[in-house]
Order: structure tokens, then sequence, then C-alpha cells
């Protein structure tokens, strides 16, 4: 049974890797793509996806503040930080402020499907 | 627990907090020289090693100074008196160290620890009185000292999590897991905290659970989590791992002295290679690659000089010892002493730092012990009452001179003439022609004293031939001076044996060996040619412009008008070595002789040529004094 996922990134590229490697695995429905932090508040209130994952630097709201509006509409939601290397402390920041879990840029596929699998499956 | 496998470390760390906070302890303008929670952050560290490791004495003493460091730290002022207490608390647990070193226990110095920290404890008007007796489970923590959550004393069980190495962000990933436990069990202690986790990108942290939690399946659960390699579970107190204490961002590994020389002999070899290397191309390809060849050897020496620093340890370590000593020995035997020193700062070979720490522990026994005289005969005598002890170390260009010296009394000249006849050693007239430096040379003879009386302090004799023989070990010698009422002045002058010289080499005809001085003695090269050899009474000289430069009388070989004068400064003047020919200047490593011929003065060492021949390196000023000996007997 295929879950819902919300794809948050600014980078074209970066949202088309991420949705293939969801995509190829069977197990993941991409419902959305957003490219900064206010349309993901808007796709997650409309599209109610079970995951998001979210990049950390973006236009317009950033990811920290778009995980915190998230989770204030839903304290249930589950927050997936996409983070490039040597972004530490936004990432801590993150996870302090509510997100459960991150990954990092360059993603391996084994590595982001695992990483999002625990976190769904909480 | 099996502490054997974590006692090197134990002692290690144990040694460099009680060095920074000894440091930290030196006041400069009458301030600390450290920041007062730096302090207390060590002495917390070093607290809760030392009761990991079930050393409860030192782990007590630790914790009187931290209460101490927490008064200074909420702004009450350092008292003189304070401080000299928290020198000779530093001191005592340095001392404890050394105990468990040697005896696997502190429990020796326990009574005497308890003794130091019960009179630290007093005079605090806001610390937690500190009990002698300090147990695990009944201490109770002031609220809002600590800046990390429960210490390791807290009874519970605890989760030993490491972070798989390949995770670039492993803060993070401490920082999820840290929020999953809590969701689970409540509050949750986190070890070491997630600053210093980030600040030194460590990838094992120790949970601290509430008594009773589900541990093992907390355990499994974290251990399933992305990017979690290994869960251990913890019985009794584990190590506590601090980023060593030093909050900086240098980090830091621990490598073996064995496997440092390795690497120094490794790089040496290659400076060796590309030496012979380059000998051996034809000369228009020298000149075509010099540019490239240059850059290559600049190269392999800054290596070379890389791995020499990081073999070598900073002369500090030595200091501390011999400060030590002078506390623990000035008011064993009631005389006050000030311990200045210079160039503590440079780097020296460890294990030449562990052979002089005898001899120059010796030589501070006896200068106060003897050297320095009671605080009236001082007064007496116009001198502050404070006796001086000086410990300097300078470096030159192929040894390091260790300078220990006091204000005191001198040693006694005269007495050592008495005694050298009442021993049966010379006539009369025969000690009376010895000059200052010959007697005071007598001093290095086993068993040769001017004290009739034995101290328990420096025990039977004054001990200089311990000293003389440990230096000589090293290829080194001593020299002494002493002014009679002013004090007494000891020289350890140790060749430098592990680093590069410029050698001139030279040689003789009809002699195979080849020879080498070092570059930093030879002032001139005369060549014969346009330099004349003439007679000045019976001395050999050569004539150098106006004036005559004297000959050494040694040449193993002929030495003809095609020859060459290498001029050197001794100790009685100039002088001029003749030889047949000058081959090159190297850079070599001067690898120094084992027995028997370490013995003979003046024969620094061999050395290892481009060409493959083996280099007799000498020393000039050794030989040509030696030589000039032997010459006035004859």
């Amino acid at each position: 049974m295929a879950r819902k996922v919300l794809i948050v990134d600014d980078a074209m590229f970066m949202r088309a890797m991420i949705r293939d490697i969801l995509i190829n695995s069977g197990q993941w429905e991409v419902v959305g793509e957003a490219s900064n932090g206010r349309e993901s508040l808007e796709l997650y209130r409309t599209m109610k996806p079970d995951l998001v994952t979210m990049d950390i630097v973006m236009p317009q709201m950033d990811g920290i503040e778009a995980t915190k509006e998230i989770l204030k509409s839903d304290p249930k939601a589950k927050v997936v930080m996409c983070s490039a290397l040597g972004q530490e402390a936004l990432v801590i920041e993150s996870i302090a402020v509510g997100a459960k879990d991150f990954i990092v840029k360059p993603f391996s596929a084994e590595k982001v499907l695992k990483v999002l699998d625990a976190v769904v499956s909480e | 627990m099996n502490i054997t496998k974590y006692l090197d470390m134990y002692l290690e760390e144990g040694r460099s907090h009680v060095a920074t906070i000894r440091a930290g302890l030196n006041t400069a303008n009458g301030a600390l020289s450290a920041d007062i929670n730096e302090l207390f952050r060590q002495a917390h560290s070093l607290k809760g090693m030392a009761a990991s490791m079930g050393f409860t004495p030192t782990s007590s003493l630790a914790h009187g100074l931290e209460s101490l460091f927490a008064v200074w730290r909420d702004g009450a002022t350092p008292s003189d008196d304070q401080i000299k207490s928290a020198v000779e608390v530093v001191d005592l647990l340095d001392a404890m160290l050394d105990d468990v070193q040697q005896n696997g226990n502190d429990s020796a110095l326990a009574e005497r620890a308890s003794l130091v920290e019960r009179n630290l404890g007093q005079g605090h008007e806001n610390a937690t009185p500190a009990p002698s007796k300090w147990s695990l489970e009944t201490r109770e923590e002031k609220p809002g000292r600590e800046r990390t959550s429960p210490p390791a004393e807290v009874p519970g069980m605890k989760l030993k999590v490491y972070v798989d190495p390949a995770s670039p962000l492993p803060a993070a990933r401490f920082l999820v897991v840290s929020k999953k436990l809590k969701g689970w069990f409540g509050e949750v202690a986190m070890a070491p905290d997630l600053a210093e986790i980030q600040r030194g990108n460590l990838y094992t942290a120790i949970f601290s659970l509430p008594p009773g939690s589900k541990v093992k399946e907390a355990a499994h659960a974290i251990e399933s989590l992305p990017e979690i390699s290994r869960v251990e579970l913890l019985e009794t107190e584990p190590v506590r791992r601090t980023a060593g204490g030093k909050h900086s961002l240098v980090r830091s590994v621990r490598v073996s002295i064995d496997d440092l020389d390795i690497l120094l002999n490794q790089t040496g070899d290659l400076i060796y290679n590309l030496n012979v290397f380059e000998s051996g191309l034809p000369p228009d390809e020298k000149r075509r690659f010099r540019f490239w060849l240059e850059n290559y050897r600049s190269r392999l020496n800054r290596q070379f000089e890389q791995v020499l620093s990081a073999r070598l340890v900073p002369f500090q370590v030595l200091v501390d010892r011999v400060g030590r000593t002078i506390r623990q020995l000035s008011s064993a035997m009631a005389k006050e002493v000030r311990f200045e020193y210079e160039g503590a700062d440079q780097r020296v070979d460890g294990t030449l730092l562990e052979k002089l720490l005898d001899p120059l522990l010796h030589l501070t026994r006896n200068a106060i012990d003897h050297g320095l005289e009671s605080a009236e005969e001082r007064a007496s005598a116009g001198k502050p009452e404070s006796g001086l002890i000086r410990l300097e170390i300078r470096p030159e260009a192929d040894a390091i001179l260790v300078i220990l010296s006091d204000d005191g009394r001198g040693m006694d000249v005269p007495a050592i003439r008495r005694e050298a006849v009442e021993r049966g050693l010379y006539t009369q007239t025969q000690a009376a022609r010895l000059d200052e430096a010959q007697l005071l040379n007598l001093l290095t003879i086993p068993a040769f004293s001017t004290r009739k009386e034995v101290t328990e302090v420096s025990g039977r004799g004054v001990g200089l031939d311990v000293v003389r023989s440990a230096v000589e070990s090293l290829s080194g010698h001593l020299n002494m001076e002493s002014r009679s009422g002013k004090g007494s002045t000891f020289t350890l002058v140790i060749p430098s044996a592990v680093t590069l010289t410029d050698i001139l080499v030279f040689g003789w005809e009809g002699v195979e060996a080849r020879f080498g001085i070092p570059n930093s003695q030879i002032r001139h090269i005369h060549p014969l040619s346009n330099h004349q050899l003439t007679w000045a009474g019976e001395k050999r000289c050569l004539k150098n412009g106006e004036e005559l430069l004297p000959v050494v009388p040694w040449k193993p070989g002929p030495v003809g008008r095609d020859g060459y004068g290498l001029e050197f400064a001794s100790g009685e003047g100039r002088r001029v070595l003749l030889v047949s020919s000058v081959y090159q200047t190297e850079k070599v490593m001067i690898l120094p002789w084992g027995p028997p011929l370490e013995m003979v003065p003046g024969w620094m060492g061999g050395a290892l040529l481009a060409t493959g021949d083996l280099a007799f390196v000498l020393d000039a000023r050794v030989i040509s004094k030696r030589i000039g000996e032997v010459a006035d007997v004859q």
C-alpha cells in the first residue's frame, strides 16, 4: 500500500531525484511538489500526505519556518528535512522545532527509503 | 568493569586535565590565566573519570577543587591563599595519578587527600561542604551548578549509542535519538551534550535513562533506527569521554610514539633517496631539473619537520615536574623558594625528556638541600629571604642546553680541594694546582661528597655522578659553575640527534673514510694554495693575513698545498684543522654511536651520505680541546 508523500524543494532537479527514488521503490505515491515553504503549507492542507520531505534553504519561507507552520496546523505531521552538507546547525534546529528526521544530500536511495520508512511507520 | 582497558586513557587524560588546571592557576596581573568555566569543566571531567574508575579519593579531591572553582565562577574573587591551596591540590592530584600508574590505585594518598580537601573546604561561604567520604549514591548535586544534565553517578541504566561513522551529521542524529527516548521515558540525559558533539563531531554518546526503564526494548528500538550502527547496554559507570576537555576547533588523534618514529625514519629515508638520486644524475640533467629537485627536497624537509614536531613534546612537562618537586621540598625543608623558568615552550624529543627528569630532580633536590641557605643566613648575607631556582632551556645549533641555577651559597671549592687530599686522590701540591673546573668535576666521581651527613632528601653524597652519567648517556656533557656565596649553575648540554644537520664532508689522502663537521661550527675554509703554514714557537699555525691561527695537531693523512684549513672556534680560540680534500656539504641525520664509540667525546655520530658512504661526524671543538691536551702532555 503506497504511502503519500509531499516533496518540498526549490530545485526542480532535487525534487525529480527524490521523486524517482520514491516512485521506483513502489511504496510511495508522490501527491504533490512544492518549491517553497509557503506553497508547501497550501499543499499540505489540501493533499494531507503521510509524510513531507522538506528542503531547508528556500526562498519566500525556509524549511524550518514551514515545518513550524505545518506542525501548528497538524501536530501529528511527519516532516523529514533534506539538507546539504555543512548545515548541521540548521538540521538540529529543525529537529528541535519538530522535524522527525533528516537526510543529507547527495542522497543514496537506500538511506532515503530507510529513513522515510522508519518515520512513517512510527 | 574492566578498568585496565581504560587505565592508559585515564592516566593520559587525567594528566592533561591536571596540566591544564595548573596552567590556568598561574596568575598574570593578578588574574587567572584561564577562563573559570574552563577550570571548572576540567575539574569536573577529572572527577567523573576518577569516579568511573573507582578511584574515590581522587574523585573526592577533584570534587573539592570543582567546588572551589564553582565559588569563583559564581563571582567570588580568588584569594592568593585559595589559589595556593588549589595549586597544592593540583600537585596532589598529580601525585595520585602517579600512584595509580605505579600501583594501580590511589589508596596510599587517600588520607592526605582528605586532609587537604578538608582544608580546601574551609573558607567557602557558599560552597557545598565537601565531605571526606564521597559516595556515588548519596551525593547530591546543587541544582543549576552543572551545565550538562545529571552526572554519571545517577543510578539507572545507560545506553551507549554509536552513530554510523558514514553519517555526515552525527549531532543531528543524536538529537533524533534523544527526542525519541524522551518521547518514551520523559527526561533523558545525554553525555556529552549536543554542543560538544557538534563541536567535536563525535559519533558516540551515552544516554542515561531513569531507573526501571524498559531499557532492553529501548536499546532494540534505537538500534533499528537509521544511521545507528550499534547500541550497548551499560550496567555500570562508563568512562566519561569528553572532547579532551579542550573546547577548541582543533581535533586530535592519539598516535603511538613508535608509529611516529617509523614515519620519521621513512621520511628521512625519502630524503636520503632523493640525495642518492640527485647525485646519480649527469650534470646537465641535474641542472635541468634543479628547480624540481629543490622543490621536492624542500617539501620532504617540511614533512620531516612536521612529523618531528608531532614527535616532540613541550618542555613544560618537565618544568611542571620540577616545579612540583620544588614546592614539596620547600615546605618539607621550611625554606622559601621561588621558581623561575624560561623556554618552557621549546619542544624536545619525548624520550630525551624522560631521561632528563631524574638528573634534573636530583639537581633540584641538591640545590634546595645544600645550595640554598636558611632564611636567616640569606638575610644576613643581604639576599632576599626566598631562594631562587631558575630553569632555562636554550636551543643551540646542534644541542639543547638545560640550565639549572640557584642563588645559594655555591659549592665549597676549598672543601673539595681538602677532601680530594683527604681521600688520597691528590697530594697537597697536586691539589693546589687544580683549577675550579677540575675540582668541581671531582664531584661527579661516585661517592665523593663534601657533606658529612646524609640527609633524607639527597641521600648519600651529592650524587652528581648520577647526573653526569645520565647526561653522557644522551651523548651530552655536564658543565658546572659555582660562585662562592652567589650560587651554582649546572648546564646539561644535550646534542639534538633527531634532526637534520648540515655537515661539511672532508677527508685525508690515503684515508678511505669520510669525515664531517657540522657546518655551523666552521667559520672559514682556507685553501692552502694561498695560505702559508708557519711555526710560532712550537705550534704550527696558519697565516691568515696578519694573524696566526693555531693548527690542530691531528692529521690522519698527509696534507699538501692543495689541501684546506678548516677554521672553527673552540673554547681556546680559533683553530684550524688541516685536511686534504673537502667534498661537499650535506644535510644529514647524525645518528649517535652506540657503545663503545659513544664514550669517546667529540665523535658525535655517523651519517649516511648521498654517495652511500658513512661519514664520521666530529665535534670540532671537543676534538681540538682533547688533542691539544694530548699534545701538551707530549
